[in-house]
């Protein structure tokens, strides 16, 4: 039984508004894309930089030391995610260092463990292969947005149509913009992650009617009514793995795939990988281009009391509570102090010189998941070869910061 | 994480010696409640509280040392917090007036310490001559205890750890096990455990590397000499002054080389070793405080030889040994020995004193056992430059390798230990590495050979 969201009374989603490729928004996300000698040169001359109220870490042991300390420095994933429907029920548990989030983390491992790993890389498998097979060129962009989003309507069990797969795509994205992103309430990406959030909580809705009728228990839903929740709980911690699921997974796949196609020796290693269906090899390999262009410069943090960082060193910064905190995972995975040979592409290198999924408590939940769409997303793409023309490359579109339209050539 | 090396060292007023060991050994008692306001502070691995006696004309001194994850000056006011009151009757014994420590934390950094060898490290007033070493780098505490607790519960999984089936899904069937708990999920995120990784290579390249190295931190002031050359013969306007600048380098390098051997060599023919038998009360009072656990605390302070020399070779073998640690061997062991947990040498500032402070494993004979067969150079250079040490050759030849000696010798000048915390007293270091491996194991093993080699750590095999 699928259903479609009502689209009356619910927040204006405007996608065109997320759509900007004016010259500032060009300039923008050039700069994000070159964030790195900007990280490098702080990193060795202003490793911890304030700015008014943000404070900027760049060096391995104080961006770990910040991640580490959620005493202090709180993770705002879960109030984002729920700004977007508010007043709608409890905070995504996961996505907070409260009470919370020890019995979250309890019931959503109850019900979402390594034995669905197998049904999601079939899944995927069985999505992505078909579309590959015979096509000369693709849209990668738009490919791993939908694989995505499919991966997220079956694996949870919403209740979605065809036709509606496509926008559902775009709120996930939408909302994954804003919930990892630094932008204020009232920004267009607040906006537009509202409007999606709605919509999205209206499939919640009723879709856990439908279960409540219907229970599948190898869904995610059907297990989390199986353990008896209530809908408020089972809304707001589906809308926080979806929030993950399908944003986050579709950006570190568009950005591993640019890695690849940046760097001619990654792509030889990832392909070899995925021609002798290594798939534990090419795991590696994809992790390995998205130190390079993680999907955020870090996760940012809100500071709830004072705390001095690098204390006794000459790093030595005060951090206020009510200070915006950006621990840039993304330098760190580069400095050299803690990471051999940062910029050489080496898919053998410890797993733990990765921050991809984070650190300390909130490191990534869906590990394990996320190599997976890594791996099955871009395997058929690199078992036929993929490349992209200068036509192609100025022809990339971005939705936020995702590339919405990203054409590849096969073969 | 670094680990930091607290060094407090505060010196006692004349005639209040007895009353502050007293205190000390007060604190060590468990009723007193500061083992565990220590341990409520979480960052503390080991601390010791100890009084050295008086030194010529210098006071005695109350040494505080304490193994912490973090910064000192974190570490200070974190431990002026929690131990205020024990700590302000203290520094009250020692002498140290109200006024001087209304901010108990600064006090305490005002009197602490940064161990170093190098010229630079030991110039400030906080810095002093001394080598800190950790045998568990990069592992904080609560790590260390986490995973403790971790490799417990899943060798509490019998079931699924033994059995004819394939290593990889045993593994799998663990990880599956805690991922459903919901309480073990930072255990799955790779971490890095320096002590696992291969050794480092040994050899004439390391050796290149630490002489380089010695130029800026130890031998710059013989560019005086050069300089010195160079600018007579620019004064006097004799040709190519750059080029007797030049000359002079190799020149004064070979001649402090050659004095230093000769001054040496003379030194040790000259020197005589202490044979006489530890006095057994003395000996009888640090054995009592030994082996109540696996892990043991050895303070040994002993007196450098008279003279500038034997300063310079103490900081020359100082500085050399941090190096080949940091350089060459597997990280966190000295030299092949695995069961130093934290250690330092000191030279006590104003004092002849060198204080050698160990955590280790196991008994007493087996860790001198251990310096004496595998790694007799390390303390041998460092140690004779103290009165009383077995003979030795070129620093660091023979010495502790005499070892009924060197056993006698340790013995003669270790001082009982008057307060020790150790956060985990009964977990070796051995076993600290197993559990870092068996967490590295359900975190990053990504093949049946990897799992076969996880499994082997419970002592359980699989086909």
């Amino acid at each position: 039984m699928d259903a479609n969201p009502p689209a009356a009374e619910l927040a204006p989603f405007d996608p065109a508004s997320l759509r900007d490729n004016s010259l500032l928004a060009r300039v923008l996300r050039w700069g994000l894309d070159h964030l790195g000698p900007v990280f490098a040169v702080l990193r060795r001359f202003w490793p911890n930089l304030r700015l008014s109220t943000l404070v900027i870490l760049t060096g391995r042991e104080d961006v770990e030391a910040v991640l580490a300390d959620t005493e202090a420095f709180h993770v705002r994933f879960g109030t984002r995610v729920a700004d977007q429907h508010p007043g709608r029920g409890p905070v995504f548990g996961l996505g907070t260092d409260g009470a919370s989030y020890a019995p979250a983390l309890k019931q959503v491992s109850a019900t979402m463990g390594f034995g669905d790993l197998p049904w999601v890389a079939g899944m995927l498998r069985g999505y992505v292969a078909p579309q590959v097979a015979t096509a000369q060129c693709v849209d990668l962009g738009a490919l791993a947005r939908l694989a995505q989003a499919e991966l997220g309507r079956r694996y949870l069990g919403l209740s979605i149509t065809p036709e509606v797969l496509p926008q559902f795509a775009l709120w996930c994205l939408a909302m994954g913009n804003y919930a990892f992103g630094p932008q204020k309430p009232g920004s267009k990406a607040e906006t537009a992650a509202r409007g999606a959030g709605e919509r999205v909580a209206a499939l919640m809705q009723v879709s856990i009617a439908h279960a409540r009728v219907d229970p599948d228990p190898d869904m995610l839903l059907g297990r989390l009514i199986a353990v008896g929740l209530d809908d408020a709980t089972i809304d707001a911690t589906l809308t926080g793995l979806l929030c993950a699921l399908v944003p986050a997974s579709t950006l570190a796949i568009l950005h591993s795939a640019q890695v690849l196609l940046a760097r001619p020796e990654a792509m030889a290693v990832s392909r070899a990988a995925a021609l002798a269906d290594d798939d534990e090899a090419l795991g590696r390999c994809l992790l390995e281009a998205v130190r390079f262009k993680p999907i955020f410069p870090g996760p940012f943090r809100d500071c709830v009391m004072d705390r001095i960082i690098a204390d006794g060193t000459s790093r030595k910064i005060l951090v206020r509570a009510g200070d915006l905190v950006l621990p840039a995972t993304q330098s760190a995975m580069m400095d050299r102090r803690r990471v051999t040979d940062p910029g050489v592409f080496n898919p053998g290198r410890p797993a733990a010189d990765t921050l991809v999924f984070g650190f300390g408590r909130h490191w990534c939940f869906g590990f394990a998941v996320g190599q997976i769409q890594l791996v099955e997303t871009l395997k058929p793409l690199l078992k036929r070869g993929f490349s992209q023309s200068r036509t192609d490359r100025a022809d990339t579109r971005y939705f936020g910061t995702v590339p919405e339209h990203l054409p590849v050539q096969l073969g | 994480m670094t680990p930091c090396f607290l060094t407090v060292v505060v010196p006692i007023r004349p005639g209040q010696e007895a009353a502050v060991l007293a205190k000390v050994r007060t604190m060590a008692n468990p009723t007193t409640g500061v083992s565990a306001a220590i341990a409520a502070l979480h960052i503390v691995h080991f601390m010791s509280l100890s009084v050295i006696d008086p030194d010529g004309g210098a006071p005695a001194n109350l040494i505080m040392e304490a193994s912490v994850d973090g910064t000192a000056s974190a570490a200070l006011k974190k431990l002026a917090a929690g131990l205020k009151t024990w700590l302000d009757d203290l520094l009250t014994l020692a002498g140290i007036a109200p006024l001087g420590r209304r901010d108990l934390a600064g006090c305490l950094g005002r009197h602490s310490h940064v161990l170093g060898a190098s010229w630079a490290s030991t110039c400030s007033l906080q810095g002093a001559l001394g080598l800190p070493f950790c045998g568990s780098p990069g592992m904080t505490l609560g790590r260390i205890l986490a995973e403790r607790d971790l490799a417990a519960r899943i060798a509490g999984m019998a079931t699924l750890l033994r059995g004819p089936d394939r290593a990889w899904n045993k593994l799998q069937a663990v990880r599956q096990a805690l991922w459903q708990a919901g309480d073990a999920k930072w255990a799955f995120a790779p971490l890095n455990a320096p002590f696992l990784g291969p050794a480092r290579p040994r050899g004439s390249l390391v050796t290149a590397q630490i002489l380089l190295a010695a130029f800026p931190a130890l031998l710059w002031p013989l560019g005086a000499v050069p300089l010195l050359t160079g600018l007579l013969a620019w004064s006097f306007g004799w040709p190519s002054p750059v080029t007797f600048g030049l000359w002079a380098v190799p020149l004064t390098l070979a001649l402090a080389a050659g004095s230093a051997f000769l001054r040496l060599r003379r030194e040790e023919a000259n020197d005589t070793p202490e044979d006489r038998a530890p006095n057994p009360d003395k000996v009888r009072a640090v054995m009592d405080k030994e082996n109540q656990h696996q892990l043991n605390l050895l303070i040994a302070v002993t007196p450098i030889k008279c003279g500038w020399f034997r300063r310079l070779t103490l900081r020359g073998a100082l500085w050399v040994t941090g190096q080949a640690l940091a350089r060459s061997g597997r990280a966190g062991f000295l030299g092949d020995v695995g069961v130093v947990q934290y250690a330092r040498w000191l030279l006590l500032p104003g004092t002849r004193q060198v204080v050698f402070l160990s955590n280790y494993d196991g008994s007493w004979e087996s860790y001198l056992e251990d310096f004496v067969n595998l790694v007799p150079y390390g303390p041998t250079a460092i140690w004779s430059n103290c009165l009383g040490f077995p003979r030795t050759r070129l620093l660091f030849g023979a010495g502790a390798a005499d070892g009924d000696r060197f056993r006698r010798w340790v013995r003669r000048h270790q001082i009982p230990t008057a307060f020790w915390y150790a956060a985990y007293p009964d977990l070796p270091l051995g076993r600290i590495r197993t559990n870092a491996a068996i967490r590295k194991g359900i975190a990053a093993a990504r093949t049946d050979t990897e799992a076969r080699a996880w499994l082997a750590l419970f002592g359980a095999a699989s086909p």
